[in-house]
């Protein structure tokens, strides 16, 4: 079932094909498989009798939990600029040249760091986050950038990648065994996901925060004594199929639904649900999409999620580039701030690493429409928490905001410097199902200067 | 005499001074030169392995990067030969002309290695070629004994306790075994309601938490980590039902580090109990019911370098004189959220 089709079911679809989806996306192969027992395995250094079915069925390049050292990050919050957010209006600006356009750069809480004007909330965070302003990439069109942005990878044919978000779920295990290891709130149908890896590592998606997750209440008339029969029944039609048929798939959907039942009944469902949150709060996140994506994120984090992405689009500033960033930024400029501020407050940011990026950045010449188009050669991304160390720019680019002058980081380096910072082995091969080996960031180098 | 006097402390004096503008700085192999060879020759040299194809590669020319041992057995040791690099292979074959056929990397694999990447791997033939700690196999590094973990190594795998200076955790876990199977074998079993993981690497210590389990731990439930004590590097019972209670078990893990408490019940007659965990750096109490009666046990937590109380009692002069106390804890008393956004703002 392509990814398409989840989030039709995730969003507007029946019991059935929620469970359905939930089979394929959502809550695959025996959580307790990848995570508690056979983490504890390492920890012992030898196997542990867990009495699971699936454990024969394992996939058998698959999963024990990959972990280096004691991870910084223990969760990820990624928040990408559809479209190609312009570097130098945002996190590079440029005072004194023509490239700058027509604001000026402000000050921030990070000493000789500046920002863009549209962003003053974030100024006030400055000392949590590290920009990155080396960054380049090889491609400058939107679907083989932001490809190449999320899996590392680039846009071929005949394979599609798994995103870093992917690859951190499925190394690192999921945390929460009720709740799904990665969610994407808002984004396309047309991202890559999980690629080649096996169906239970595809992300959850969220249309919309507010939503949330649909489909969790019992149908009108059934009550929980009938909900129950159903499923006994259905376990016994299944029994028999399950048992001729000892394969991986379907091994993965007895687990989906059961799973899926367990997240029904569970108190984290509740991790879903913003309406939770207090006013104040909701007002401090901005009562707008991407506001309430970056609230929901958190409660997420909080509850055990490994990776969150929130989608936020509109950044293709062809034309009207500056009327049309005073319209995009004062969302980010509020929500990430918020979520920045709220992460640090409860003792999350330690354990959080968020980042914000896009596929390219915008050229540092304004064409006659005002406008700035796509840039790929040199942009900035923003990396906060997990271990991050605050206040600091990483990598330079020339005076007017047009080459990288230092300290290059590829697209590849950006992800396993996100692995790295989730204390994944960036050295660590997983095979594709053709056997061809792959690796977390593409052999990409982690920045490991940033960290404290 | 004064003259000869005068001479003798100059020369020093002047290495000294010259020293910066010749001596290149310790070039590090396996932060600054192992990239390189990662990146740009192990493709093709490394020992025989089978390909996705399922065709066996053999290295080109016999030469080998992928493993210390490898190296020094490629060419006759002739690779990189210590404080020689004109007589290192490795130098003669990526400085020759580009139209040579024995230059490397080939031309059909790439840019040539830039100015910059033969300049490092030329200092660190120059210096000794010193392969610090990296044996590329999992191996001992022969004859010098390993230094403690805590490099950074961009470009290699990250090792346990990479890069942020001297491990807290090596020391830590000094002479301590790692926890018997028997111990663990009950959090391992279906239905546990913690998850116990090695921190990693090969470190006997432990992270506990009841993350997706949190409605079924109580303080009764927090009993069952006795067993591992001595262990337990983190623990997160965050949201979970443990009250004061739990704290009394808690102040018998000697290695704790890191204690996550938040979202719930516990208070000060829990807290002031946690006095005795003198390696504790991280204690979260957001959203607990702590008041300013338990920040007088807190100040003799020495090693504490955060500590969280939004959304609790205590009070800010309790705050205040607390950060007297400890100087170097940061306490985050209250967030530091942004003003609401002015009217309309986008609906994006």
């Amino acid at each position: 079932m392509s990814l398409r089709k989840t989030i039709r079911g995730a969003d507007h679809g029946s019991r059935r094909t929620f469970l359905a989806g939930m089979a394929q996306s959502l809550l695959g192969v025996g959580a307790a498989a990848t995570f508690g027992p056979s983490g504890l395995a390492r920890a012992l250094n030898g196997p542990v009798p867990t009495g699971s079915l699936f454990d024969e069925l394992q996939d058998p390049q698959d999963p024990k939990p990959i972990v280096l050292g004691p991870a910084t990050a223990k969760h990820v919050i990624y928040l990408f600029m559809s479209g190609g957010m312009s570097h130098i209006d945002t996190l590079d600006p440029k005072p004194g040249a023509a490239t700058n356009g027509p604001n000026t750069p402000i000050d921030t809480r990070a000493d000789g760091v500046l920002l863009g004007s549209y962003l003053p909330k974030l100024a006030q965070q400055m000392d949590k986050c590290c920009i990155v302003s080396s960054m380049s990439s090889t491609q400058g069109a939107h679907a083989q950038a932001s490809y190449l942005m999320r899996t590392s990878y680039e846009l071929r044919g005949t394979i599609e990648h798994p995103s870093t978000g992917a690859w951190v779920h499925r190394m690192a295990g999921r945390l929460n065994e009720t709740l799904p290891g990665h969610v994407i709130i808002g984004g396309g149908a047309d991202i890559p996901a999980a690629g080649f890896f096996p169906a239970s590592y595809q992300p959850v998606p969220l249309g919309t925060a507010e939503d949330g997750l649909q489909n969790c209440e019992l149908p009108r008339g059934v009550s929980e004594k009938r909900f129950n029969r159903r499923l006994e029944m259905l376990g016994k039609l299944d029994r028999q199929f399950a048992e001729t048929h000892r394969q991986l798939s379907v091994g993965s959907y007895s687990q989906a639904y059961r799973d899926a039942v367990k997240l029904m009944r569970s108190s984290d469902l509740v991790a879903f649900d913003i309406d939770q949150e207090p006013d104040s709060l909701r007002e401090a996140y901005g009562e707008n999409r991407f506001g309430a994506g970056c609230l929901l994120a958190r409660r997420l984090v909080e509850h055990g999620v490994r990776y969150v992405e929130v989608f936020s689009g509109g950044w293709d500033t062809h034309s009207d580039n500056f009327d049309r960033l005073a319209d995009l930024t004062p969302a980010i400029d509020q929500g990430l701030s918020a979520l920045l501020a709220d992460l640090d407050a409860r003792g999350l940011l330690q354990d959080t690493l968020v980042v914000l990026a896009s596929e390219f950045g915008r050229t540092p010449d304004i064409d006659e429409d005002q406008g700035r188009n796509h840039y790929p050669k040199a942009f900035s991304t923003l990396l906060a928490g997990g271990g991050v160390r605050g206040g600091q720019r990483y990598g330079k680019t020339d005076k007017e905001g047009r080459e990288v002058v230092s300290d290059p980081v590829s697209i590849p380096d950006f992800n396993a410097t996100i692995a790295h910072a989730c204390g994944l082995p960036t050295d660590h091969i997983l095979y594709s199902p053709s056997g061809r080996p792959f690796r977390v960031g593409n052999k990409g180098m982690p920045v490991t200067e940033i960290f404290a | 005499m004064t003259m000869r006097a005068t001479t003798t402390t100059a020369i020093p004096l002047l290495a000294a001074l010259l020293a910066p503008l010749t001596a290149q700085r310790k070039v590090h192999f396996e932060r600054q030169v192992l990239p390189i060879l990662e990146k740009r020759c192990i493709e093709c040299h490394r020992a025989t392995y089978v390909d996705e194809n399922g065709r066996r590669r053999r290295p080109k020319g016999r030469v080998m990067f992928d493993t210390r041992r490898n190296i020094e057995k490629s060419k006759r040791g002739k690779l990189f030969v210590a404080g020689d690099p004109d007589a290192s292979l490795v130098i003669e074959s990526i400085t020759l002309p580009a139209d040579d056929e024995d230059r490397m990397p080939p031309p059909k694999k790439g840019r040539p290695l830039s100015d910059r990447e033969i300049q490092l791997i030329r200092s660190w033939i120059e210096q000794g070629a010193d392969y610090g700690d990296w044996t590329g196999d999992g191996s001992p590094p022969p004859k010098k004994p390993a230094k403690s973990a805590g490099k950074s190594t961009r470009g290699g795998s990250p090792k346990a306790g990479r890069r942020r200076g001297p491990n807290p955790l090596v020391a830590l876990a000094k002479g301590l075994r790692p926890a018997k199977p028997d111990r663990l074998a009950p959090f391992a079993r279906e239905g546990s309601r913690f998850a116990v993981r090695s921190v990693g690497g090969q470190s006997p210590l432990l992270t506990v938490t009841c993350c997706g389990h949190t409605d079924e731990v109580d303080d009764r439930a927090v009993a069952d980590l006795l067993a591992i004590k001595e262990h337990i590097y983190e623990l997160d019972l965050a949201r979970s039902n443990v009250g004061d209670d739990a704290c009394a078990v808690i102040a018998q893990m000697p290695r704790l580090v890191k204690l996550d408490l938040r979202e719930t019940a516990v208070g000060n007659a829990g807290v002031t109990q946690l006095g005795k965990l003198q390696e504790l750096r991280t204690l979260n109490l957001f959203g607990t019911k702590v008041g300013d009666y338990a920040m007088q046990a807190i100040a003799g937590l020495k090693k504490l370098e955060r500590l969280y109380v939004w959304q609790t009692d205590v009070s800010a002069r309790a705050v205040t004189r607390l950060r007297e106390k400890l100087p170097n804890l940061r306490i985050v008393f209250a967030p530091d959220l942004p003003e609401p956004m002015e009217t309309g703002g986008n609906r994006r």
